[in-house]
């Protein structure tokens, strides 16, 4: 018998049981990826949103209620990319003031590289009143006059696109930076990413294990929660406020 | 009094109380849920499974039995040597396989610069490009002889002996076999094949070996009757001498 040592030594020993073949091949560097379908615009940074709505001399500006329905739920038409490629897009409600379209726009101007990229509004100017009574004013009086105009912008709104002949990399600190700095959560998209959140959203619809969605108890009224929900959760069951 | 002050003079209960839907909210930042609510909220919790983390480890193996391929990838340059690779192939009837030792390029070199000299190329391919090259071709068997990166050299069959000579100078590159005119072949098989003659040679050996048999064939056909040809003449030459015959009769005699 030999002992257990021996037998490790034995193992080692044997130089069968430490080849290595070391081979250097060809290396193999992809062709860069083809962008010569995408065409560069005259125009390639964003465009000077007004501060002010432009309105026909003869009307008055109206002024408005809060609205907060156009800030509430998701955005059901403008969340798609249309270029296909990156963009920011809100994942909250929120107002988008005259400041913030400027910061956007310069921030694009700043880290674009024109020759390669241009960039697309996905938002309207600034088109709803914000009314404002001046300060130290007591309470009466009416309603206030019209103090600035904002973007009203639902979750899931692509606020801009950038496009060109680029990767998500090149493109990601800038989109990254402007998302950061908006009025509401925003995140930096790129098509691949937008069609991996599809996906992850259908899958964990898909495998959900809990039957008691909110869905179903809001459906079937367990519990009597129809007594204290609201209508918003009739119609997105919680995912929106 | 007290059915009049009832009956009468109470103002009745509206039935319909107009009441403002809970005021604005805050988008941004909304209200916590109320207890009721958020009891909701966390009975509808998704649940996907336990966690990965408390399940057994074989469990997780679901690759267990599922070779992880690598990703191919279509490189238009190996193609190409895998092409190259195929006509050296179809264009020299000599190709031997070399099991490379490890040699440094300063050995390596004179014994290519020799090759080369004597019309034999020494060439070194991979394993993929050489089972690229010969998929599909009756040279498909080769591919067991590759394991990485191999030598083979290419040439013309009457280059055998030369090229034993010159791998002489290198110990290091092992001949493991070859392929003369389609044939796959041992290394003991080339080295003998290295020493036959030339083609040209062995054929007249063949004729003269063909040859040989015939004139014996009519060498001994022609034996018999030379012998009985001889024979006779010398019968005629002892009858035409009669005085030696006789002469010889005497001699016996008195011998006798």
């Amino acid at each position: 018998m030999i002992p257990n040592t021996m037998k490790l030594f034995v193992g080692i020993l044997r130089p069968e049981k430490f080849q290595l073949i070391l081979a250097s091949g060809i290396k193999y560097f992809a062709p860069p990826k083809n962008y010569d379908d995408i065409e560069i615009p005259e125009r390639q940074r964003l465009r000077i949103y007004d501060k002010v709505p432009l309105y026909p001399s003869n009307l008055k500006p109206p002024k408005m209620q809060k609205r907060l329905r156009y800030m509430r739920g998701p955005e059901l038409l403008h969340n798609k990319l249309q270029l296909k490629q990156y963009g920011v897009m809100a994942t909250g409600g929120g107002r988008l003031r005259h400041e913030h379209f400027e910061m956007v726009r310069l921030q694009v101007a700043r880290r674009l590289d024109m020759k390669r990229m241009f960039a697309i509004w996905r938002v309207d100017p600034p088109w709803q009143p914000v009314t404002k009574k001046g300060q130290g004013q007591r309470m009466g009086g009416g309603k206030g006059a019209i103090d600035h105009y904002v973007t009203p912008v639902k979750a899931g709104r692509i606020i801009f696109e950038v496009s060109g002949k680029c990767e998500y990399k090149e493109v990601y600190d800038m989109l990254r930076i402007i998302a950061e700095r908006l009025p509401f959560k925003a995140i930096p998209v790129s098509q691949d990413i937008m069609e991996k959140m599809a996906a992850d959203e259908k899958w964990q619809e898909e495998n959900n294990l809990n039957k008691y969605t909110l869905k179903y108890i809001i459906q079937n009224n367990m519990g009597g929660c129809h007594r204290f929900i609201s209508k918003y959760d009739h119609k997105w069951y919680g995912k929106y406020v | 009094m007290s059915f009049i002050k009832k009956g009468l003079l109470q103002s009745p209960v509206p039935l319909m109380v107009a009441k403002r839907f809970r005021g604005k909210i805050n988008v941004q930042k909304p209200r916590k849920p109320h207890f009721e609510k958020q009891l909701l909220i966390d009975i509808s919790k998704p649940y996907y499974g336990p966690p990965k983390n408390s399940l057994p480890e074989i469990t997780l193996c679901e690759n267990i039995n599922k070779k992880s391929y690598k990703r191919e990838i279509d490189n238009p340059f190996e193609r190409i040597l895998a092409k190259e690779c195929l006509d050296w192939f179809n264009t020299s009837k000599m190709v031997v396989f070399l099991h490379v030792n490890s040699i440094s390029m300063e050995d390596k070199t004179p014994v290519f610069a020799a090759l080369k000299k004597n019309d034999m190329h020494l060439r070194t391919y991979g394993k993929k490009i050489v089972s690229m090259a010969t998929k599909g071709t009756r040279y498909e068997v080769i591919n067991q002889l590759f394991t990485s990166h191999q030598n083979i050299i290419f040439g013309q069959p009457e280059n055998a002996g030369k090229m034993f000579k010159i791998l002489r100078k290198a110990p290091q590159l092992v001949v493991m076999g070859g392929i003369v005119e389609d044939r796959l072949i041992s290394k003991n098989d080339l080295v003998e094949y290295s020493k036959l003659p030339s083609l040209d040679i062995v054929r007249s050996q063949l004729c003269s070996v063909l040859q040989s048999a015939g004139s014996c064939l009519v060498g001994q056909l022609n034996q018999n009757q030379q012998m009985l040809v001889s024979h006779l003449e010398k019968h005629i030459e002892i009858q035409n001498n009669p005085t030696n015959s006789d002469n010889l009769d005497t001699n016996a005699k008195s011998e006798s």
